[in-house]
């Protein structure tokens, strides 16, 4: 069975979301990134109990490298995390998953490195070593995403909506280049790179590391049915962050109607159509009908 | 106290041969398959044989990368491979797909195995997890810094490989996917088509350009920690690399014989060690961009990059190739690499010895005519030199003041 999580929402749209959707990926002050809201860890309990109270998943994100100084309060954050009723954390550093299994902690972990999940093999060391679900890459096709599934016994997490984290730089890429250029970089954060001889806009965020993203938004709702038709338990994640929340909420309510009417090829048509259309034609399907190459010339 | 390892790349076999030369004690390169450069020429299992066996020959060691991020089809011959692999006597593996791990036990397949710096390791914590699943050595993130590097080694006493030459990535390795969604060539199954040396604008959020006249690059400078050798000496890192498997033998020659001397000179004279203004020139002038030293001693910023490609710089200091010496007529016989004339001050350089320069006051072509000028490429010439040199000396531009 498949739930439909999101990132945690604003105060102001969470009763919306407690009932539109299974779970949440919360956003946590300094240790996640590419979240349109980070909780404060003082306010992580009040959210959890809130969460759960309803009996919907709640996944906390601990989604970056971390340097070796940032270790003393990863392992705090990790043992306080032990101590609330939460579904699981999302890990891409392994520092994450050796804290939690050298002091045996009650935390599921999921890997969630969403370009190196590429194959049955790697999940499943990683199932032996106490892993509990994993995000499979973006970077990979529905077919290979579905062979994969058929190999693997744990929680299942793929993204079908939203920009994707296409590489990270700890480099202040935008910071560097207004001090070179003798200007101010605006406060906002909304900046995109173009290649000269494309049209193509990638949208580009600093904070504490540069983050590039793709240059549209991934609507995968066509695919949504071929994963509900697995036995496989996991999520689909649909993602917020920069998108606008009227379209976001059409995604969550298309998704849902998918969830209810997986065989109604019209409706996903309809539907894929729709989110489309509010976009401003601005979605694609990223990498799930396409194959990526790597050998350029034969030598 | 073991002497630290220089790790040399090889991208084929002459390479291979010609950093051992040059002094370096270990070399890694890549299979036809299962290796992140595969656009490069890379080894046949019979050249990974040749390679071991001269490089034994010469008691350096060789590494293979086995270091792409697999897709599910992708696996398909690789216990085959990495069962040759240990027959044929390599000295690890460098990979950074976790279930190569269970593969080599599971299968008793007796390889090494190294952490390639794909694995982004940065911290005491996953080190330690690598350790208890037995690897053997881990190549620590191009991110880490000079501290990092200190306290991941007290603390774990593990094997470790930094990166001190050689280009960089803007991104964290084995996380960057640029090169997928700008070009649909797989970053992690080695077709990188390094989008990170491109030019781009910027855009604010109304897709307004920020700096119509100026490019957006994010290329960073080359690293270089040569300054810093008795530091990662000291601190007892196990391994320094060089990057490049795709570079020319100048290159190769080069930045290897600078940081062996460097290396050697420090366990001979330690306290007394002085840094050497002219290894850090010699390192420049083969490259085609800046070094740096990145993140070893600071966060990088504005200077440890580029904002166009074109500051880029190109270099034709490379002359020549020596193939033999005419003790008789003191004359240097050599292959031609780059345009010299006569009159002109070259510098010759080779493996164990001290640099030097001549004057060269006539060239020989191949008929033995007297030629104003060596213009062509690979031709074979003769230029007058009375200090003997030896075969692979090299020969480029004079660019000491």
């Amino acid at each position: 069975m498949f739930k439909i999580i999101v990132p945690f929402p604003k105060d102001e749209n969470i009763n919306y979301y407690l009932e539109k959707v299974d779970g949440f990926i919360l956003g946590l002050e300094e240790f996640s990134e590419n979240f349109n809201r980070y909780v404060k860890i003082n306010d992580l309990k009040k959210y959890c109990n809130l969460v759960t109270s309803k009996n919907k998943s709640m996944f906390i994100a601990l989604n970056k490298q971390y340097f070796n100084n940032e270790i003393k309060k990863l392992k705090e954050i990790l043992f306080l995390l032990n101590e609330l009723n939460i579904s699981g954390v999302m890990f891409i550093d392994l520092s994450v998953l050796n804290i939690i299994n050298e002091n045996n902690l009650s935390i599921n972990p999921i890997w969630f490195s969403n370009h190196s999940s590429t194959n049955s093999y790697t999940i499943n060391f990683l199932t032996n070593r106490n892993v509990k679900g994993t995000l499979l890459s973006d970077e990979i096709t529905i077919e290979e995403r579905l062979k994969i599934m058929d190999k693997i016994n744990i929680d299942v997490f793929i993204t079908l909506f939203g920009y994707i984290n296409i590489a990270t730089s700890s480099r202040t890429l935008l910071s560097n280049y207004f001090k070179y250029i003798n200007k101010n970089k605006a406060l906002n954060n909304n900046y995109y790179i173009k290649e000269k001889n494309s049209d193509d806009f990638y949208p580009i965020v600093e904070n504490s590391n540069t983050n590039f993203f793709s240059h549209k938004i991934l609507n995968g709702i066509k695919e949504f049915k071929k994963i509900l038709a697995k036995k496989n338990n996991g999520y689909i994640v649909l993602n917020d962050y920069m998108i606008d929340s009227n379209l976001f909420y059409t995604v969550i309510e298309s998704f849902n109607l998918v969830k209810e009417n997986p065989t109604d090829n019209k409706l996903i048509e309809e539907l894929y159509k729709k989110i489309d259309d509010i976009s401003n034609n601005n979605t694609y399907d990223g990498f799930l009908n396409k194959k990526t190459i790597f050998r350029v010339k034969r030598l | 106290m073991k002497k630290v390892e220089l790790l040399a790349p090889a991208g084929d076999l002459e390479r291979l041969k010609w950093a051992i030369m040059y002094g370096a004690d270990a070399v890694y390169i890549g299979g036809k398959n299962f290796s992140l450069r595969a656009n490069a020429i890379n080894f046949t299992n019979e050249e990974i044989k040749e390679a071991v066996k001269y490089a034994h020959n010469h008691n350096a060691k060789v590494y293979v990368t086995v270091n792409i991020i697999f897709h599910e089809d992708d696996v398909k011959g690789l216990k085959e491979y990495l069962v040759e692999l240990k027959e044929i006597g390599v000295d690890g593996i460098i990979s950074s797909d976790l279930f190569i791990i269970d593969l080599l036990k599971e299968n008793n397949i007796n390889l090494d195995f190294h952490l390639s710096t794909q694995a982004c390791t940065l911290n005491k914590e996953a080190v330690k997890f690598y350790k208890k699943e037995g690897v053997k050595r881990v190549v620590l993130a191009r991110e880490c810094s000079k501290e990092d590097i200190k306290d991941i080694i007290s603390s774990t006493k593990m094997e470790t490989e930094i990166f001190i030459h050689g280009a960089m990535c803007t991104c964290y390795s084995g996380k960057c996917m640029l090169s997928n969604y700008f070009t649909n060539r797989d970053s992690n199954r080695g077709g990188c088509a390094q989008i990170c040396r491109w030019n781009f604008s910027l855009f604010d959020e109304n897709k307004n350009i920020i700096d119509g006249d100026r490019d957006f690059a994010i290329s960073p400078k080359d690293l270089s920690l040569l300054r810093f050798i008795p530091d990662i000496i000291d601190i007892g890192v196990t391994s320094l690399k060089l990057e490049g498997r795709m570079k020319s033998i100048y290159y190769i020659a080069t930045i290897v014989s600078v940081y062996r001397r460097a290396i050697d000179r420090y366990y001979k004279e330690k306290n007394n060690y002085v840094y050497n203004k002219n290894d850090e020139i010699e390192l420049y002038r083969c490259a085609n961009r800046e070094n740096v030293a990145q993140y070893f001693d600071k966060k990088p910023g504005v200077d440890e990059q580029y904002y166009s490609e074109r500051e880029e710089d190109t270099n034709q200091d490379f002359l020549g190739v020596v193939l033999s010496y005419d003790e008789d007529n003191k004359e240097i016989i050599l292959e031609q690499r780059n345009f010299f004339k006569v009159n002109d001050i070259v510098n010759i350089f080779g493996p164990n010895k001290e640099s030097f320069n001549i004057t060269v006051t006539y060239i020989k072509n191949e008929s033995n005519e007297l030629v104003d000028a060596a213009r062509h490429p690979k031709e074979i010439i003769r230029i007058p030199c009375y200090k003997k040199v030896d075969k692979y000396d090299l020969i480029r531009v004079n660019f000491f003041s």
